[in-house]
Protein backbone atom coordinates (compact mmCIF):
# COMPACT_ATOMS: atom_id res chain seq x y z
CA UNK A 1 0.00 0.00 0.00
CA UNK A 2 1.30 3.48 -0.91
CA UNK A 3 1.83 5.63 2.14
CA UNK A 4 -0.57 8.31 0.84
CA UNK A 5 -3.27 5.64 0.48
CA UNK A 6 -2.48 4.42 3.95
CA UNK A 7 -3.52 7.76 5.42
CA UNK A 8 -6.93 7.68 3.74
CA UNK A 9 -7.30 4.04 4.75
CA UNK A 10 -6.63 4.93 8.37
CA UNK A 11 -9.02 7.88 8.15
CA UNK A 12 -11.73 5.51 7.05
CA UNK A 13 -10.93 2.93 9.71
CA UNK A 14 -11.06 5.31 12.64
CA UNK A 15 -13.85 7.46 11.19
CA UNK A 16 -12.01 10.80 11.13
CA UNK A 17 -11.26 13.29 8.37
CA UNK A 18 -7.95 15.19 8.30
CA UNK A 19 -7.40 18.67 6.90
CA UNK A 20 -4.55 19.09 4.40
CA UNK A 21 -2.17 20.41 7.06
CA UNK A 22 -3.11 17.59 9.42
CA UNK A 23 -2.51 15.10 6.65
CA UNK A 24 0.99 16.45 6.17
CA UNK A 25 1.81 16.32 9.86
CA UNK A 26 0.38 12.80 10.27
CA UNK A 27 2.21 11.62 7.17
CA UNK A 28 5.50 12.69 8.72
CA UNK A 29 4.71 10.92 12.00
CA UNK A 30 3.52 7.77 10.32
CA UNK A 31 6.69 7.71 8.23
CA UNK A 32 8.81 7.88 11.35
CA UNK A 33 6.85 5.06 12.97
CA UNK A 34 7.00 2.85 9.92
CA UNK A 35 10.72 3.41 9.48
CA UNK A 36 11.28 2.54 13.11
CA UNK A 37 9.32 -0.68 12.72
CA UNK A 38 11.32 -1.54 9.63
CA UNK A 39 14.15 -2.55 11.91
CA UNK A 40 12.04 -5.65 12.69
CA UNK A 41 12.70 -6.84 9.16
CA UNK A 42 16.36 -7.30 10.07
CA UNK A 43 15.62 -10.00 12.63
CA UNK A 44 16.43 -13.42 11.21
CA UNK A 45 14.81 -16.76 12.05
CA UNK A 46 11.77 -15.32 13.75
CA UNK A 47 10.49 -18.83 14.45
CA UNK A 48 13.08 -19.17 17.17
CA UNK A 49 11.37 -16.55 19.29
CA UNK A 50 8.30 -16.99 21.45
CA UNK A 51 5.74 -14.34 20.53
CA UNK A 52 5.20 -11.71 23.21
CA UNK A 53 1.54 -11.37 24.10
CA UNK A 54 1.91 -9.11 27.04
CA UNK A 55 4.63 -6.71 28.16
CA UNK A 56 4.62 -8.14 31.68
CA UNK A 57 5.39 -11.79 32.02
CA UNK A 58 2.52 -12.44 34.42
CA UNK A 59 -0.24 -15.01 34.55
CA UNK A 60 -3.71 -13.60 33.85
CA UNK A 61 -5.93 -13.68 36.94
CA UNK A 62 -9.30 -15.44 36.89
CA UNK A 63 -12.34 -15.17 39.12
CA UNK A 64 -15.06 -17.52 40.34
CA UNK A 65 -18.47 -17.43 38.66
CA UNK A 66 -20.22 -15.59 41.50
CA UNK A 67 -22.36 -12.51 40.89
CA UNK A 68 -21.48 -9.39 42.82
CA UNK A 69 -24.09 -6.73 43.31
CA UNK A 70 -21.43 -4.19 44.09
CA UNK A 71 -20.46 -4.02 40.46
CA UNK A 72 -23.89 -2.93 39.31
CA UNK A 73 -24.10 0.76 38.71
CA UNK A 74 -26.93 3.08 39.38
CA UNK A 75 -28.76 2.98 36.11
CA UNK A 76 -29.26 6.71 36.09
CA UNK A 77 -25.50 7.32 36.35
CA UNK A 78 -24.70 5.01 33.50
CA UNK A 79 -27.35 6.41 31.25
CA UNK A 80 -26.61 10.09 31.87
CA UNK A 81 -25.02 10.55 28.49
CA UNK A 82 -27.44 8.41 26.52
CA UNK A 83 -30.66 9.22 24.74
CA UNK A 84 -33.17 6.76 26.16
CA UNK A 85 -36.39 5.36 24.82
CA UNK A 86 -38.27 2.94 27.09
CA UNK A 87 -35.02 2.13 28.87
CA UNK A 88 -33.18 1.39 25.64
CA UNK A 89 -30.30 3.47 24.34
CA UNK A 90 -31.24 5.20 21.13
CA UNK A 91 -28.71 4.75 18.32
CA UNK A 92 -28.56 5.56 14.62
CA UNK A 93 -29.70 3.21 11.91
CA UNK A 94 -27.14 0.53 11.26
CA UNK A 95 -27.15 -0.14 7.54
CA UNK A 96 -26.61 1.85 4.38
CA UNK A 97 -28.96 1.80 1.44
CA UNK B 1 -32.85 -30.36 -9.59
CA UNK B 2 -29.40 -31.29 -10.70
CA UNK B 3 -27.17 -32.85 -8.08
CA UNK B 4 -23.92 -32.51 -10.02
CA UNK B 5 -23.48 -28.88 -9.03
CA UNK B 6 -21.25 -28.99 -5.97
CA UNK B 7 -22.39 -27.09 -2.88
CA UNK B 8 -19.97 -26.16 -0.11
CA UNK B 9 -21.27 -24.91 3.20
CA UNK B 10 -19.36 -23.75 6.24
CA UNK B 11 -21.08 -22.70 9.45
CA UNK B 12 -20.18 -20.20 12.13
CA UNK B 13 -22.18 -20.93 15.25
CA UNK B 14 -22.48 -18.54 18.17
CA UNK B 15 -23.48 -20.21 21.40
CA UNK B 16 -23.98 -18.39 24.67
CA UNK B 17 -22.67 -20.24 27.71
CA UNK B 18 -26.01 -19.93 29.48
CA UNK B 19 -24.88 -22.17 32.34
CA UNK B 20 -22.86 -19.28 33.80
CA UNK B 21 -24.13 -17.03 36.56
CA UNK B 22 -22.00 -14.05 35.56
CA UNK B 23 -20.67 -12.42 32.42
CA UNK B 24 -17.32 -13.34 30.85
CA UNK B 25 -15.18 -10.48 32.16
CA UNK B 26 -17.14 -9.07 35.13
CA UNK B 27 -19.23 -10.23 38.07
CA UNK B 28 -22.44 -8.78 36.60
CA UNK B 29 -25.38 -11.20 36.59
CA UNK B 30 -25.67 -13.05 33.29
CA UNK B 31 -29.33 -14.06 33.27
CA UNK B 32 -30.63 -11.06 31.33
CA UNK B 33 -33.70 -12.48 29.64
CA UNK B 34 -36.32 -11.44 32.15
CA UNK B 35 -34.71 -8.14 33.09
CA UNK B 36 -35.56 -4.56 32.15
CA UNK B 37 -33.21 -3.21 29.45
CA UNK B 38 -29.89 -1.71 30.55
CA UNK B 39 -30.12 -2.83 34.17
CA UNK B 40 -27.36 -5.48 34.27
CA UNK B 41 -24.38 -3.25 33.75
CA UNK B 42 -21.08 -2.37 35.33
CA UNK B 43 -18.09 -0.26 34.31
CA UNK B 44 -16.39 -3.30 32.75
CA UNK B 45 -19.19 -4.52 30.53
CA UNK B 46 -19.83 -0.92 29.52
CA UNK B 47 -16.16 -0.43 28.71
CA UNK B 48 -15.79 2.65 30.89
CA UNK B 49 -12.26 4.05 31.15
CA UNK B 50 -10.25 2.49 33.96
CA UNK B 51 -12.41 -0.61 34.31
CA UNK B 52 -10.47 -3.86 34.13
CA UNK B 53 -11.79 -7.16 32.79
CA UNK B 54 -11.17 -10.33 34.82
CA UNK B 55 -11.89 -13.70 33.25
CA UNK B 56 -14.62 -16.02 34.56
CA UNK B 57 -12.79 -19.30 35.29
CA UNK B 58 -15.93 -21.40 34.72
CA UNK B 59 -16.26 -19.92 31.22
CA UNK B 60 -12.77 -21.18 30.35
CA UNK B 61 -13.64 -24.60 31.74
CA UNK B 62 -16.83 -24.83 29.69
CA UNK B 63 -14.89 -23.77 26.59
CA UNK B 64 -12.33 -26.51 27.27
CA UNK B 65 -15.15 -29.07 27.71
CA UNK B 66 -16.67 -28.10 24.38
CA UNK B 67 -13.24 -28.21 22.74
CA UNK B 68 -12.66 -31.72 24.09
CA UNK B 69 -16.12 -32.90 23.07
CA UNK B 70 -15.50 -31.60 19.53
CA UNK B 71 -12.14 -33.40 19.42
CA UNK B 72 -10.15 -30.17 19.18
CA UNK B 73 -6.55 -29.35 19.96
CA UNK B 74 -6.47 -26.99 22.92
CA UNK B 75 -4.07 -24.04 22.97
CA UNK B 76 -1.51 -24.02 25.80
CA UNK B 77 -2.31 -20.38 26.50
CA UNK B 78 -5.59 -18.47 26.47
CA UNK B 79 -4.99 -15.21 24.63
CA UNK B 80 -7.63 -12.53 24.22
CA UNK B 81 -7.48 -9.99 21.40
CA UNK B 82 -9.35 -6.81 20.69
CA UNK B 83 -11.45 -6.84 17.55
CA UNK B 84 -12.24 -3.28 16.56
CA UNK B 85 -15.36 -2.08 14.85
CA UNK B 86 -17.82 0.74 15.18
CA UNK B 87 -21.34 -0.42 15.73
CA UNK B 88 -23.92 0.63 18.33
CA UNK B 89 -24.04 -2.84 19.93
CA UNK B 90 -20.44 -2.44 21.11
CA UNK B 91 -19.77 0.32 23.64
CA UNK B 92 -15.98 0.00 23.75
CA UNK B 93 -15.68 0.04 19.94
CA UNK B 94 -13.91 -3.27 20.27
CA UNK B 95 -15.03 -6.73 21.18
CA UNK B 96 -12.80 -8.86 23.39
CA UNK B 97 -12.41 -11.95 21.26
CA UNK B 98 -9.70 -14.27 20.03
CA UNK B 99 -7.67 -14.15 16.87
CA UNK B 100 -6.61 -16.96 14.62
CA UNK B 101 -3.63 -15.39 12.88
CA UNK B 102 0.00 -14.35 13.19
CA UNK B 103 1.05 -14.15 16.83
CA UNK B 104 -2.24 -15.32 18.27
CA UNK B 105 -4.38 -18.40 18.57
CA UNK B 106 -7.95 -19.34 19.51
CA UNK B 107 -8.62 -21.52 22.55
CA UNK B 108 -9.18 -24.58 20.36
CA UNK B 109 -8.72 -25.69 16.77
CA UNK B 110 -8.60 -28.69 14.41
CA UNK B 111 -11.52 -30.70 15.73
CA UNK B 112 -14.30 -32.72 14.15
CA UNK B 113 -17.86 -33.90 14.65
CA UNK B 114 -19.16 -37.26 13.45
CA UNK B 115 -22.54 -37.29 11.78
CA UNK B 116 -24.58 -39.91 9.96
CA UNK B 117 -26.14 -38.94 6.62
CA UNK B 118 -28.40 -41.49 4.93
CA UNK B 119 -26.88 -44.24 7.02
CA UNK B 120 -23.33 -43.27 6.08
CA UNK B 121 -20.85 -41.80 8.55
CA UNK B 122 -19.34 -38.43 7.73
CA UNK B 123 -16.87 -36.08 9.39
CA UNK B 124 -17.42 -32.34 9.61
CA UNK B 125 -14.17 -30.65 10.57
CA UNK B 126 -14.12 -27.88 13.18
CA UNK B 127 -11.68 -25.14 12.20
CA UNK B 128 -11.64 -23.32 15.53
CA UNK B 129 -13.48 -22.30 18.68
CA UNK B 130 -13.25 -18.77 20.07
CA UNK B 131 -14.18 -17.64 23.54
CA UNK B 132 -15.49 -14.07 23.31
CA UNK B 133 -17.98 -11.59 24.70
CA UNK B 134 -21.45 -11.08 23.27
CA UNK B 135 -22.28 -7.56 22.10
CA UNK B 136 -25.40 -5.70 23.20
CA UNK B 137 -28.75 -6.48 21.68
CA UNK B 138 -30.21 -4.18 19.04
CA UNK B 139 -33.96 -3.70 18.59
CA UNK B 140 -35.55 -2.09 15.59
CA UNK B 141 -38.53 -0.11 16.86
CA UNK B 142 -39.87 1.02 13.50
CA UNK B 143 -39.64 -2.12 11.41
CA UNK B 144 -36.75 -4.50 10.80
CA UNK B 145 -33.00 -4.14 10.45
CA UNK B 146 -33.63 -3.11 6.86
CA UNK B 147 -36.41 -0.59 7.34
CA UNK B 148 -36.00 0.85 10.80
CA UNK B 149 -35.16 4.56 11.00
CA UNK B 150 -33.09 4.13 14.14
CA UNK B 151 -32.13 1.41 16.57
CA UNK B 152 -32.53 0.80 20.29
CA UNK B 153 -29.82 -0.95 22.24
CA UNK B 154 -29.97 -3.06 25.38
CA UNK B 155 -26.48 -3.59 26.82
CA UNK B 156 -27.57 -6.26 29.31
CA UNK B 157 -26.31 -8.86 26.83
CA UNK B 158 -23.01 -7.08 26.43
CA UNK B 159 -20.23 -9.19 27.95
CA UNK B 160 -22.12 -12.49 28.10
CA UNK B 161 -19.75 -15.41 27.46
CA UNK B 162 -20.02 -16.65 23.91
CA UNK B 163 -18.43 -19.52 22.03
CA UNK B 164 -17.88 -19.08 18.32
CA UNK B 165 -17.60 -22.47 16.67
CA UNK B 166 -16.42 -22.42 13.05
CA UNK B 167 -16.55 -25.42 10.72
CA UNK B 168 -14.59 -26.11 7.57
CA UNK B 169 -16.74 -25.97 4.40
CA UNK B 170 -17.40 -29.71 4.62
CA UNK B 171 -21.19 -29.59 4.55
CA UNK B 172 -22.78 -30.39 1.21
CA UNK B 173 -26.51 -29.76 1.59
CA UNK B 174 -29.01 -27.89 3.76
CA UNK B 175 -30.12 -31.21 5.24
CA UNK B 176 -26.55 -32.10 6.17
CA UNK B 177 -26.29 -28.70 7.87
CA UNK B 178 -29.37 -29.58 9.92
CA UNK B 179 -28.01 -33.03 10.86
CA UNK B 180 -24.69 -31.45 11.90
CA UNK B 181 -26.37 -28.76 14.00
CA UNK B 182 -28.66 -31.28 15.71
CA UNK B 183 -25.59 -33.27 16.70
CA UNK B 184 -23.71 -30.17 17.86
CA UNK B 185 -26.65 -28.97 19.94
CA UNK B 186 -27.01 -32.41 21.49
CA UNK B 187 -23.34 -32.38 22.49
CA UNK B 188 -23.69 -28.91 24.04
CA UNK B 189 -26.82 -30.02 25.87
CA UNK B 190 -25.13 -33.13 27.27
CA UNK B 191 -22.28 -30.96 28.51
CA UNK B 192 -24.80 -28.65 30.16
CA UNK B 193 -23.07 -25.66 28.60
CA UNK B 194 -26.06 -24.00 27.06
CA UNK B 195 -29.81 -24.12 26.80
CA UNK B 196 -30.18 -23.51 23.08
CA UNK B 197 -33.95 -23.10 23.41
CA UNK B 198 -33.43 -19.72 25.06
CA UNK B 199 -33.99 -16.84 22.66
CA UNK B 200 -30.70 -15.69 21.14
CA UNK B 201 -28.61 -18.39 22.83
CA UNK B 202 -27.89 -20.01 19.48
CA UNK B 203 -27.17 -18.01 16.31
CA UNK B 204 -25.73 -19.14 13.02
CA UNK B 205 -23.95 -17.46 10.13
CA UNK B 206 -23.54 -19.62 7.04
CA UNK B 207 -21.03 -19.45 4.20
CA UNK B 208 -22.14 -21.04 0.99
CA UNK B 209 -20.67 -21.42 -2.47
CA UNK B 210 -22.36 -23.17 -5.36
CA UNK B 211 -20.41 -24.57 -8.32
CA UNK B 212 -17.15 -23.17 -6.90
CA UNK B 213 -18.38 -19.64 -7.45
CA UNK B 214 -17.98 -16.77 -5.00
CA UNK B 215 -18.73 -17.38 -1.35
CA UNK B 216 -21.85 -15.76 0.03
CA UNK B 217 -22.28 -15.21 3.74
CA UNK B 218 -25.75 -15.37 5.30
CA UNK B 219 -25.99 -13.67 8.66
CA UNK B 220 -28.41 -13.81 11.53
CA UNK B 221 -30.08 -17.22 11.41
CA UNK B 222 -31.74 -18.10 14.70
CA UNK B 223 -32.81 -21.73 14.47
CA UNK B 224 -31.90 -25.02 12.84
CA UNK B 225 -35.07 -24.94 10.76
CA UNK B 226 -34.18 -21.48 9.48
CA UNK B 227 -30.62 -22.58 8.65
CA UNK B 228 -32.08 -25.27 6.42
CA UNK B 229 -34.54 -22.82 4.86
CA UNK B 230 -31.99 -20.04 4.32
CA UNK B 231 -29.49 -22.42 2.70
CA UNK B 232 -32.15 -23.95 0.47
CA UNK B 233 -33.24 -20.48 -0.64
CA UNK B 234 -29.66 -19.41 -1.25
CA UNK B 235 -28.79 -22.50 -3.32
CA UNK B 236 -31.83 -21.92 -5.53
CA UNK B 237 -30.97 -18.23 -5.91
CA UNK B 238 -27.34 -18.93 -6.81
CA UNK B 239 -28.21 -21.80 -9.15
CA UNK B 240 -30.66 -19.68 -11.07
CA UNK B 241 -27.99 -16.98 -11.50
CA UNK B 242 -25.55 -19.59 -12.79
CA UNK B 243 -28.12 -21.19 -15.09
CA UNK B 244 -28.81 -17.81 -16.67
CA UNK B 245 -25.08 -17.52 -17.39
CA UNK B 246 -24.39 -15.02 -14.63
CA UNK B 247 -21.81 -15.10 -11.89
CA UNK B 248 -22.50 -15.06 -8.17
CA UNK B 249 -20.92 -12.06 -6.48
CA UNK B 250 -19.21 -12.26 -3.13
CA UNK B 251 -21.45 -10.58 -0.59
CA UNK B 252 -23.04 -10.69 2.81
CA UNK B 253 -26.75 -11.34 2.95
CA UNK B 254 -29.22 -11.14 5.77
CA UNK B 255 -31.77 -13.87 6.52
CA UNK B 256 -35.18 -12.32 6.90
CA UNK B 257 -37.02 -14.91 8.97
CA UNK B 258 -40.45 -13.36 8.43
CA UNK B 259 -40.39 -13.27 4.62
CA UNK B 260 -38.11 -16.34 4.38
CA UNK B 261 -35.66 -14.85 1.92
CA UNK B 262 -32.06 -13.64 2.04
CA UNK B 263 -31.44 -10.00 1.17
CA UNK B 264 -28.18 -8.23 0.39
CA UNK B 265 -26.81 -6.26 3.25
CA UNK B 266 -24.17 -3.64 3.64
CA UNK B 267 -23.42 -2.78 7.21
CA UNK B 268 -21.67 0.49 7.92
CA UNK B 269 -17.95 0.11 8.65
CA UNK B 270 -18.35 -3.56 9.17
CA UNK B 271 -16.28 -5.46 6.71
CA UNK B 272 -13.13 -3.48 7.43
CA UNK B 273 -9.85 -4.32 8.96
CA UNK B 274 -10.59 -5.28 12.55
CA UNK B 275 -7.11 -4.24 13.71
CA UNK B 276 -6.71 -7.21 16.03
CA UNK B 277 -4.11 -7.01 18.76
CA UNK B 278 -3.63 -8.79 22.10
CA UNK B 279 -5.68 -7.09 24.79
CA UNK B 280 -3.19 -5.40 27.12
CA UNK B 281 -5.76 -5.63 29.95
CA UNK B 282 -5.74 -9.42 29.80
CA UNK B 283 -2.44 -11.22 30.31
CA UNK B 284 -2.40 -14.76 28.86
CA UNK B 285 -3.75 -17.58 31.02
CA UNK B 286 -1.95 -20.92 31.03
CA UNK B 287 -4.08 -23.93 30.17
CA UNK B 288 -2.10 -26.76 31.75
CA UNK B 289 -2.43 -30.45 30.91
CA UNK B 290 -3.42 -31.09 34.53
CA UNK B 291 -6.27 -28.58 34.30
CA UNK B 292 -7.55 -30.16 31.08
CA UNK B 293 -7.38 -33.65 32.62
CA UNK B 294 -9.21 -32.50 35.72
CA UNK B 295 -11.97 -30.98 33.53
CA UNK B 296 -12.18 -34.14 31.40
CA UNK B 297 -12.87 -36.16 34.54
CA UNK B 298 -15.92 -34.03 35.22
CA UNK B 299 -17.32 -34.43 31.70
CA UNK B 300 -20.53 -36.44 31.36
CA UNK B 301 -21.14 -39.25 28.87
CA UNK B 302 -21.38 -37.70 25.39
CA UNK B 303 -23.79 -38.60 22.56
CA UNK B 304 -21.37 -40.79 20.56
CA UNK B 305 -20.50 -42.87 23.61
CA UNK B 306 -24.15 -43.14 24.62
CA UNK B 307 -25.22 -44.25 21.14
CA UNK B 308 -22.56 -46.95 21.27
CA UNK B 309 -23.75 -48.03 24.72
CA UNK B 310 -27.42 -48.12 23.61
CA UNK B 311 -26.45 -50.44 20.76
CA UNK B 312 -24.54 -52.77 23.12
CA UNK B 313 -26.67 -52.61 26.24
CA UNK B 314 -30.16 -52.60 24.71
CA UNK B 315 -29.46 -54.28 21.38
CA UNK B 316 -30.85 -51.33 19.43
CA UNK B 317 -29.72 -50.60 15.90
CA UNK B 318 -27.66 -47.47 15.36
CA UNK B 319 -30.52 -45.50 13.82
CA UNK B 320 -32.87 -45.97 16.78
CA UNK B 321 -30.06 -45.40 19.25
CA UNK B 322 -29.20 -42.15 17.54
CA UNK B 323 -32.76 -40.76 17.41
CA UNK B 324 -33.12 -41.44 21.13
CA UNK B 325 -29.72 -40.12 22.18
CA UNK B 326 -29.88 -36.91 20.15
CA UNK B 327 -33.06 -36.06 22.07
CA UNK B 328 -31.47 -36.26 25.50
CA UNK B 329 -34.73 -36.07 27.47
CA UNK B 330 -36.15 -38.92 25.36
CA UNK B 331 -33.04 -41.05 25.90
CA UNK B 332 -33.31 -40.39 29.65
CA UNK B 333 -36.97 -41.41 29.57
CA UNK B 334 -36.06 -44.54 27.61
CA UNK B 335 -33.44 -45.59 30.14
CA UNK B 336 -35.78 -45.05 33.08
CA UNK B 337 -38.54 -47.08 31.40
CA UNK B 338 -36.06 -49.78 30.35
CA UNK B 339 -35.49 -50.56 34.03
CA UNK B 340 -39.01 -51.93 34.23
CA UNK B 341 -39.66 -53.09 30.70
CA UNK B 342 -37.28 -55.28 28.77
CA UNK B 343 -38.68 -55.36 25.25
CA UNK B 344 -36.26 -52.54 24.43
CA UNK B 345 -36.90 -52.49 20.71
CA UNK B 346 -40.64 -52.13 21.16
CA UNK B 347 -40.08 -49.43 23.80
CA UNK B 348 -37.73 -47.54 21.47
CA UNK B 349 -40.20 -47.80 18.59
CA UNK B 350 -43.11 -46.45 20.60
CA UNK B 351 -41.02 -43.58 21.89
CA UNK B 352 -39.50 -42.68 18.52
CA UNK B 353 -42.65 -42.94 16.47
CA UNK B 354 -45.86 -42.23 18.41
CA UNK B 355 -44.51 -40.52 21.49
CA UNK B 356 -42.05 -38.19 19.76
CA UNK B 357 -44.61 -37.50 17.05
CA UNK B 358 -47.15 -36.17 19.54
CA UNK B 359 -44.57 -34.13 21.39
CA UNK B 360 -43.68 -32.48 18.09
CA UNK B 361 -47.29 -32.24 16.91
CA UNK B 362 -48.37 -30.40 20.05
CA UNK B 363 -45.08 -28.52 20.13
CA UNK B 364 -44.65 -29.46 23.78
CA UNK B 365 -41.49 -28.31 25.46
CA UNK B 366 -39.76 -31.60 26.41
CA UNK B 367 -39.36 -30.34 29.98
CA UNK B 368 -43.16 -29.97 30.16
CA UNK B 369 -44.02 -33.44 28.91
CA UNK B 370 -46.34 -34.90 31.54
CA UNK B 371 -45.64 -38.52 30.74
CA UNK B 372 -43.36 -40.37 33.10
CA UNK B 373 -41.48 -43.58 32.29
CA UNK B 374 -44.10 -45.42 34.41
CA UNK B 375 -46.92 -44.24 32.14
CA UNK B 376 -45.17 -45.62 29.09
CA UNK B 377 -44.34 -48.92 30.76
CA UNK B 378 -47.96 -49.39 31.91
CA UNK B 379 -49.23 -48.74 28.40
CA UNK B 380 -46.85 -51.23 26.83
CA UNK B 381 -47.63 -53.87 29.47
CA UNK B 382 -51.39 -53.54 28.90
CA UNK B 383 -50.67 -53.92 25.22
CA UNK B 384 -48.49 -57.00 25.74
CA UNK B 385 -51.14 -58.59 27.95
CA UNK B 386 -53.70 -58.12 25.17
CA UNK B 387 -55.89 -55.89 27.32
CA UNK B 388 -55.75 -53.05 24.82
CA UNK B 389 -55.20 -53.06 21.06
CA UNK B 390 -52.43 -51.33 19.14
CA UNK B 391 -54.97 -48.85 17.89
CA UNK B 392 -56.07 -48.04 21.42
CA UNK B 393 -52.49 -47.61 22.52
CA UNK B 394 -52.01 -45.15 19.68
CA UNK B 395 -55.13 -43.28 20.74
CA UNK B 396 -54.01 -43.14 24.35
CA UNK B 397 -50.57 -41.81 23.50
CA UNK B 398 -51.52 -38.11 23.07
CA UNK B 399 -53.42 -38.24 26.40
CA UNK B 400 -50.29 -39.59 28.06
CA UNK B 401 -48.04 -36.99 26.47
CA UNK B 402 -50.26 -34.00 27.12
CA UNK B 403 -52.07 -34.84 30.35
CA UNK B 404 -49.90 -37.52 31.89
CA UNK B 405 -52.99 -39.73 32.03
CA UNK B 406 -52.59 -42.92 34.04
CA UNK B 407 -53.41 -45.59 31.49
CA UNK B 408 -54.57 -48.25 33.92
CA UNK B 409 -57.20 -46.18 35.69
CA UNK B 410 -58.22 -44.47 32.45
CA UNK B 411 -58.91 -47.81 30.81
CA UNK B 412 -60.93 -48.95 33.83
CA UNK B 413 -62.90 -45.73 34.02
CA UNK B 414 -63.77 -45.35 30.37
CA UNK B 415 -64.24 -48.98 29.47
CA UNK B 416 -61.46 -48.38 27.04
CA UNK B 417 -60.32 -51.98 27.19
CA UNK B 418 -60.18 -54.31 24.27
CA UNK B 419 -63.42 -56.08 23.38
CA UNK B 420 -62.43 -59.72 23.57
CA UNK B 421 -65.59 -61.18 24.98
CA UNK B 422 -66.59 -63.64 22.26
CA UNK B 423 -70.35 -63.55 22.65
CA UNK B 424 -70.45 -59.77 22.75
CA UNK B 425 -68.23 -59.51 19.70
CA UNK B 426 -70.32 -62.11 17.88
CA UNK B 427 -73.42 -59.93 18.40
CA UNK B 428 -71.62 -56.97 16.79
CA UNK B 429 -70.46 -59.09 13.84
CA UNK B 430 -74.00 -60.35 13.26
CA UNK B 431 -75.24 -56.78 13.28
CA UNK B 432 -72.64 -55.84 10.65
CA UNK B 433 -73.66 -58.86 8.56
CA UNK B 434 -77.29 -57.65 8.59
CA UNK B 435 -76.32 -54.10 7.66
CA UNK B 436 -74.00 -54.98 4.78
CA UNK B 437 -75.42 -58.04 2.97
CA UNK B 438 -73.62 -57.14 -0.23
CA UNK B 439 -70.26 -56.99 1.52
CA UNK B 440 -71.00 -60.39 3.02
CA UNK B 441 -71.62 -61.78 -0.47
CA UNK B 442 -68.37 -60.24 -1.67
CA UNK B 443 -66.46 -61.73 1.23
CA UNK B 444 -67.81 -65.20 0.42
CA UNK B 445 -66.50 -64.97 -3.14
CA UNK B 446 -63.30 -63.09 -2.41
CA UNK B 447 -61.49 -63.75 0.90
CA UNK B 448 -59.72 -60.38 0.65
CA UNK B 449 -63.02 -58.52 0.83
CA UNK B 450 -63.28 -59.57 4.46
CA UNK B 451 -61.35 -56.41 5.37
CA UNK B 452 -64.43 -54.28 4.79
CA UNK B 453 -66.37 -56.26 7.38
CA UNK B 454 -63.49 -56.11 9.88
CA UNK B 455 -63.38 -52.34 9.36
CA UNK B 456 -67.13 -52.05 9.97
CA UNK B 457 -66.80 -53.98 13.24
CA UNK B 458 -63.93 -51.76 14.33
CA UNK B 459 -66.00 -48.68 13.57
CA UNK B 460 -68.95 -49.93 15.56
CA UNK B 461 -66.75 -50.77 18.54
CA UNK B 462 -64.68 -47.60 18.25
CA UNK B 463 -61.58 -49.68 17.67
CA UNK B 464 -62.01 -51.79 20.76
CA UNK B 465 -62.59 -55.09 18.98
CA UNK B 466 -59.76 -57.59 19.17
CA UNK B 467 -58.77 -57.87 15.48
CA UNK B 468 -57.73 -61.55 15.54
CA UNK B 469 -60.93 -62.62 17.28
CA UNK B 470 -63.04 -60.46 14.94
CA UNK B 471 -61.53 -62.13 11.87
CA UNK B 472 -62.08 -65.59 13.33
CA UNK B 473 -65.76 -64.89 14.13
CA UNK B 474 -66.38 -63.36 10.68
CA UNK B 475 -64.85 -66.41 8.98
CA UNK B 476 -66.92 -68.79 11.09
CA UNK B 477 -70.12 -66.91 10.33
CA UNK B 478 -69.34 -66.75 6.61
CA UNK B 479 -68.93 -70.53 6.55
CA UNK B 480 -71.91 -71.40 8.75
CA UNK B 481 -74.27 -69.20 6.74
CA UNK B 482 -73.28 -70.77 3.41
ZN1 LIG C 1 -20.39 -5.99 34.02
Amino acid sequence: MQREDLISYLERLVLVRFTESERKRIMEEINKILDFFKSLDEIKELDNYEPLFHVHDIEGPTREDEPSHEVELQRSDVMLNAVLEKGYVKAPRTIEE
Amino acid sequence: MSFEIPVKIGLEIHVQITALKTKLFCATKADYRSEEPNTLLCPTCLGLPGALPKVNKKAIEYAIMVAKALNCRIAPKLIFCRKHYFYPDMVKNYQISQYDGPGSTPIASNGFVRIIVDGKPKIVRIRRINLEEDPGRIHYPTGSLLTSKYSLVDYNRSGIALLEIVTEPDIESPREARIFLEKLIAILEYLGVTDTRLEGAFRVDANISVADQARVEIKNIGSIKDVERALTYEILRQKSIIQKGGTVSRETRHWDSSSKVTVPLRIKEFEEDYRYFPDPDLPPITISKEWIEEIEKRMPELPDARIERFVKQYGLDEYRAQVLVLNKWLADLFEEAAKEYNNYKSLADWLITDFLRWVKEFNVDPSRVKATPKHIVKLLKLLDEGLISVRMAKELMPKIVLEGVDVESFVKQHGFSKLSDESELRRVVEEVFREYPRAVEDARRNPKAINFLVGAVMKKTKGRADPQLTIRIIRELLQSQQ
